[in-house]
């Protein structure tokens, strides 16, 4: 059959065309008989003689030659399938389907040395449209563009290697001995050279021969992709095998294994936060938690741990946090923050979910991890079955040891760190006003620059203590690397843009260093790779507690000599390094020890109404690791019975109750049963939300000019809480007019200065909220929201929530946002980021996903009439009170910052200058058209009579360089007092009215009127 | 080390009346151990393409599942029948698999290009042990 077939062509063909015939014919006898392989490779390799008369370049040409043996067999049966099929036409066919070939090949073999895959790019483009088989065709592309460069290279180099190989001995291994990269390969196609032929486009100009080819190429591909996966898996492997943890596996599950504590002590960078889950894992257990005192580190952790358990896209390794989860049934290591598991403790006391707790980061000494440390010392005696490990960095041990037994300590991997005291000397000390002086730190960064060559890599990272300090360095760095151009100065602390603190992440480009100015932020919570010089300030500004004017105080203080360490520490991660402490070796002996734990520096009102709702009645016998100062346990167990969360015996009422089940400030908790109680439940949800995350408003909304200007429209005259709403209530605005995906609130809160993932968090939140209300009975579950939709309109829904789906999983696929290289600009522009272009705003499909209707969200969020604003005002001050400031009677003749008020228990408060009221305190002040004339006898007042009045309601006293009030609002005054009050004393004309909250007095008596 | 010892989520009733159905392979040569998920020359995962002899695969852990991608680990010795990972330090593929103390000891036999990749190696660094 197939004979007939060649003498049909052969007969006509022209003169011309014979000798490509000939080589079809070849091919064509090679794959008809699969025992003549001698004669095969004989007419090949004669064949080679005849080209390399014409072309010296072939050595492409042979190997394909010699390749087509793999695939004799496929051929023949396919041959066998067109020939089984005694039909003219398809002979017709045939014969014109070879002519074309023969055309074909005469013009191939012009080009021999033009050849290029590249160029039949959309012919090709049919077969590898196959994702399974190629899942990155572009990738390919590449691929064979380097294949053909390299290809061509060695051709114009050297003659096919093949075929200078003439060995004539048998081989014992019965290897072909003309060398043959595709031999290499030990992945086949499926589908035949002919199934390949059937899938090109008709019409196509390639023939046979460089199909054959090009499937080679594909599979010498794909081997080269899998010896690239392989390799990913052998240096992940070794990597974990290289951590200073890996020596201890053994030791460390042995210790699991026999003990109910275990203790592990490592510094940064053992391997002790991934690897030990894993060892664990590893070893059986199946129920593990994990905790850790960030959001960000459980998520990190997660995806850590799950790309090295190859379980990158499973669900046996998760995270759970505040408003997120990756958790499912089949998760086996649920990476945790401290704050969520105390919550599962209430609804799961002995925490049956879990076989293992690890506790991580213990040394850091937060509310929440002194608290679980406890608990968990409580548990061991109900679950004599659980296991318990803790792990810390090498600080203070003794005091965990002590608490419970057992320890392992693994050794920490740092690089040398040279140590260099550089006491700030008094001249640059006493320079100038309060602002701090940035010299000495520049002085640094000349002497970084002197001594160490530019083409050496290695960041530098200034510790200072706060935001003006930050800001001070920042400029005098810019002014210093705008002279000599090798400096990218970057700050980084909690209230700039999360965008520009992905920032200090970038890399610098080629001879410039990175100089991040950062708050501690940088000691634990974020971690920045290649700093080589660290500089500490030896400051810090720390939160503490002041809990009888329940004021919380941000001062400078001395680090401790355990922080002064593990700033050190930053130096050494990925290399040896240099720490210049700013202070000297005296100072340094006279630091503490260790810092104050956090449970010794904070209010204690939530932990303890959290205790006892945990069944821990008295909070002054719990075994807590260092307890919290007696006076802080007392002056919360005061204020919860305040708020009428505790009976005086102590025990919990309803109200206190509900507030233990919500994760926010009791005055918040308080706003949120309020509401529902008054079926204002909507607004009150967006407002505590709202008050409850860190603030959008960011330093650009009240630097810079423009961004201050567009603020302007959001501020509300009754305060700042209204302010937040306002702001709250615009971006759900802005989020409606725009449709999926191409949301333009981005833009809106970059014009604002606005950090647009904060509205975010209030979405989340004010979801979290709603939920615990309903669950809690205080409110009614919403009918499905899908039930009062038109058909259309549901319709619709689906089409968007598919649409968000496959944004959602596209973004997914795309992988983390890559690490760009900064620019050496010395003045950009803060928070003006260049957005790509198809860049997918994954919170926007993220909050559409979720939320079914931003309107119903924007009605929620809406005070309308006056009445409702005022009811709205209410119930913030319910939650608030007795959180209420009078203001000082001599302010009409001060001035804007000078205007003082008085709380409960702290006199001479001012208002903070980034509130509403710290910039428009004439607000406050009565009008001389309210002042009334009161002719009473008896009556002597020295302040004027007015039923207008106000008083303000604060959220939280905050005392930097003087006392604030923060997050202000205006009240009137009377009506506001005896609403709230708990008991009133009055004469009998109540010309002299005390209204009182419980024990202590808050004066009253201008509003003589009011009766 | 033995990252993974019992995983548990692999069942031989996942792949009805294939060969063999996971299990640890561990190669001889480094002592890499990963779980593989299937043994043969058609993996079940991928029907794009077939293997030349009998491969250790495992689904590929670097790419989503619904790719249906795999990842190549080794396959036995075809002289010695040791079973050895892909890794150029513990065999190479020549038409068929060697390890590499086979593969050293029959230098002569293989065409000089693959003999010169062979002597190359000991510079490749090493693999996971």
């Amino acid at each position: 059959m197939e004979k007939s077939c060649n003498k049909t062509q052969g007969g006509k063909c022209k003169d011309k065309k014979c000798y490509s015939y000939k080589a079809k014919r070849q091919s064509m006898s090679g794959s008809s008989s699969e025992s003549d392989g001698h004669t095969k490779s004989h007419h090949s390799r004669s064949r080679v003689h005849k080209y390399q008369h014409a072309h010296s370049r072939l050595s492409v040409k042979t190997r394909v030659e010699t390749q087509s043996i793999a695939y004799d067999e496929e051929r023949c049966n396919s041959k066998e399938k067109v020939v089984g099929e005694p039909d003219k036409k398809r002979w017709r066919s045939c014969d014109d389907k070879y002519k074309v070939e023969l055309q074909k090949k005469s013009y191939d073999s012009v080009d021999e040395s033009e050849f290029s895959f590249q160029k039949y790019y959309h012919e090709l483009k049919v077969l590898l449209k196959d994702e399974e088989l190629l899942p990155d065709s572009e990738d390919f592309w590449k691929f064979l563009k380097n294949y053909e460069a390299v290809q061509k290279r060695a051709a114009g180099r050297k003659h096919d290697l093949g075929s200078a190989e003439t060995c004539t001995d048998p081989n014992p291994l019965d290897l072909p001995l003309v060398y043959n990269k595709s031999h290499l390969v030990s992945i086949a196609l499926t589908a035949s050279l002919d199934q390949l032929t059937t899938r090109l486009p008709p019409g196509s100009h390639l023939s046979r021969q460089r199909l054959s080819e090009f499937k080679d190429i594909l599979l010498l591909y794909l081997d080269f992709k899998q010896k690239e996966k392989f390799n990913k898996l052998c240096k992940l492997r070794q990597s974990q095998e290289n951590l200073p943890i890996a020596h201890y596996k053994e030791q460390i599950l042995t210790a699991v294994r026999n003990e109910n504590v275990v203790i592990i002590a490592g510094d940064t960078g053992c391997g002790k936060s991934t690897q030990v889950p894993q060892y664990l894992l590893g070893a059986g257990y199946r129920r593990i938690a994990c905790t850790q005192p960030r959001r960000i580190a459980c998520v990190s952790l997660c995806k850590r741990v799950a790309f090295e358990t190859l379980n990158e896209y499973g669900s046996e390794v998760g995270y759970q946090i505040r408003f997120e989860k990756s958790r499912t049934q089949h998760t086996r290591i649920v990476f945790i923050t401290e704050g969520l598991l105390l919550r599962q403790v209430s609804t799961d006391p002995s925490l049956s979910n879990y076989d293992v707790l690890v506790l991580d980061e213990v040394h850091e000494r937060h509310l929440f991890g002194d608290f679980l440390l406890g608990v968990v010392k409580c548990l061991l005696y109900q679950r004599p079955d659980l296991k318990v490990v803790l792990m810390s960095a090498t600080i203070n041990i003794e005091l965990f040891q002590d608490y419970f037994s057992q320890d392992t300590t693994v050794p920490g991997r740092l690089y040398p760190i040279k140590l260099q005291y550089m006491p700030i000397s008094t001249e640059d000390k006493s320079s100038r006003s309060e602002r701090l002086n940035p010299a000495p730190y520049v002085r640094i960064m000349q002497l970084i620059d002197e001594k160490y060559p530019r083409n050496e890599k290695g960041d530098l990272l200034i510790f200072l203590s706060g935001m003006s300090e930050i800001s001070a360095v920042v400029d005098a760095a810019k002014c210093y690397s705008q002279q000599t151009e090798g400096w990218i100065v970057l700050p980084l602390h909690s209230t700039l843009s999360l965008a520009d603190q992905d920032k200090v992440f970038d890399y610098p480009p080629d001879g410039v260093r990175k100089c991040i100015v950062s708050t501690n932020i940088a000691e634990t919570s974020v971690t920045i790779d290649g700093i080589r010089f660290v500089v500490d300030s030896g400051k810090v500004k720390e939160m503490s507690y002041d809990p009888t004017s329940k004021m919380q105080r941000l001062k400078e203080f001395w680090i401790s000599q355990a922080s002064a360490e593990q700033r050190k520490g930053r130096a050494g991660r990925t290399g040896p390094g240099v720490c210049y402490r700013l202070f000297s070796e005296e100072e340094y002996a006279k630091m503490d020890q260790y810092s104050t734990p956090e449970i010794q520096r904070v209010p204690l009102d939530s932990l303890l109404l959290q205790m006892i709702a945990m069944g821990l009645p008295d909070a002054r016998k719990f075994p807590f690791i260092e307890p919290p100062p007696s006076e802080s346990i007392e002056n919360s167990i005061l204020s919860l019975k305040e708020q009428g969360a505790l009976t005086e015996s102590e025990k919990l009422t309803t109200i206190g109750h509900m507030l233990s089940r919500l994760p926010v400030d009791i005055s918040l908790g308080k706003m949120l049963i309020m509401g529902s109680l008054f079926h204002q439940v909507e607004p009150v949800l967006s407002m505590a939300s709202a008050l409850s995350v860190q603030t959008p408003f960011t330093n650009r909304s009240y630097r810079d000019f423009d961004c201050e200007a567009a603020c302007k429209e959001l501020q509300s005259d009754h305060g700042d809480p209204l302010t937040l709403l306002n702001a709250f209530r615009e971006w759900l605005e802005e989020k409606s007019m725009s449709s999926s995906g191409r949301s333009s609130s981005r833009q809106w809160c970059r014009r604002r200065g606005l950090e647009e993932h904060r509205f975010y968090e209030m979405i989340k939140l004010r979801q979290q909220f709603k939920d615990l209300l309903q669950d809690s009975g205080l409110l009614q579950s919403e009918v499905l929201p899908s039930e009062n939709m038109t058909s259309a309109e549901r319709s619709f829904r689906h089409g968007e929530v598919k649409l968000l789906r496959s944004m959602r999983q596209s973004y997914r696929e795309a992988g983390p946002r890559k690490r760009r290289v900064l620019k050496l600009d010395v003045w950009e522009i803060e928070g003006a980021d260049i957005e790509e272009p198809g860049d997918i705003d994954i919170k926007d499909v993220e909050f559409r996903l979720s939320n079914n209707s931003v309107q119903s969200l924007l009605s929620g969020s809406t005070a309308c009439s006056y009445k409702d604003l005022m009811m709205l005002k209410l119930i913030l001050c319910s939650g608030l009170y007795p959180q209420f400031a009078i203001a000082d009677e001599f302010n009409y003749c001060k001035s804007v910052s000078e205007q003082l008020f008085h709380t409960r228990a702290k006199p001479y408060v001012s208002l903070h200058p980034m509130g509403y009221f710290g910039n428009q305190p004439q607000i406050l002040q009565l009008q001389e058209s309210n002042i009334e004339v009161v002719q009473k006898r008896g009556f002597n007042s020295k302040s004027p009579v007015s039923s207008n009045y106000q008083l303000l309601c604060y959220l939280s006293l905050l005392e930097t360089t003087k006392p604030f009030l923060v997050t202000t609002m205006r009240m009137p005054a009377a009506q506001t007092l005896l609403l709230f009050c708990q008991s009133i004393d009055t004469n009998s004309d109540f010309s002299n009215c005390y209204v009182t909250a419980t024990e202590s007095r808050s004066t009253a008596q201008q509003m003589g009127t009011a009766a | 080390m033995e990252p993974i010892t019992e995983c548990g989520e692999i069942t031989s009733a996942d792949l009805p009346g294939k060969t063999e159905e996971g299990g640890i392979f561990t190669c001889t040569k480094c002592g890499l151990q990963e779980r593989y998920f299937y043994r043969g020359k058609n993996p079940p995962l991928n029907k794009k393409i077939s293997f030349l002899e009998d491969s250790y695969v495992m689904k590929d852990p670097f790419s989503p599942p619904n790719k249906n991608q795999f990842l190549l680990l080794g396959s036995e010795c075809s002289l010695c029948n040791k079973v050895v990972c892909q890794s150029p330090n513990c065999s190479i593929f020549y038409t068929r698999r060697f390890c590499i103390s086979c593969a050293e000891e029959n230098m002569e036999h293989f065409p000089t290009a693959v003999q010169i990749k062979l002597k190359k190696k000991p510079s490749a660094g090493k693999c996971a042990t």
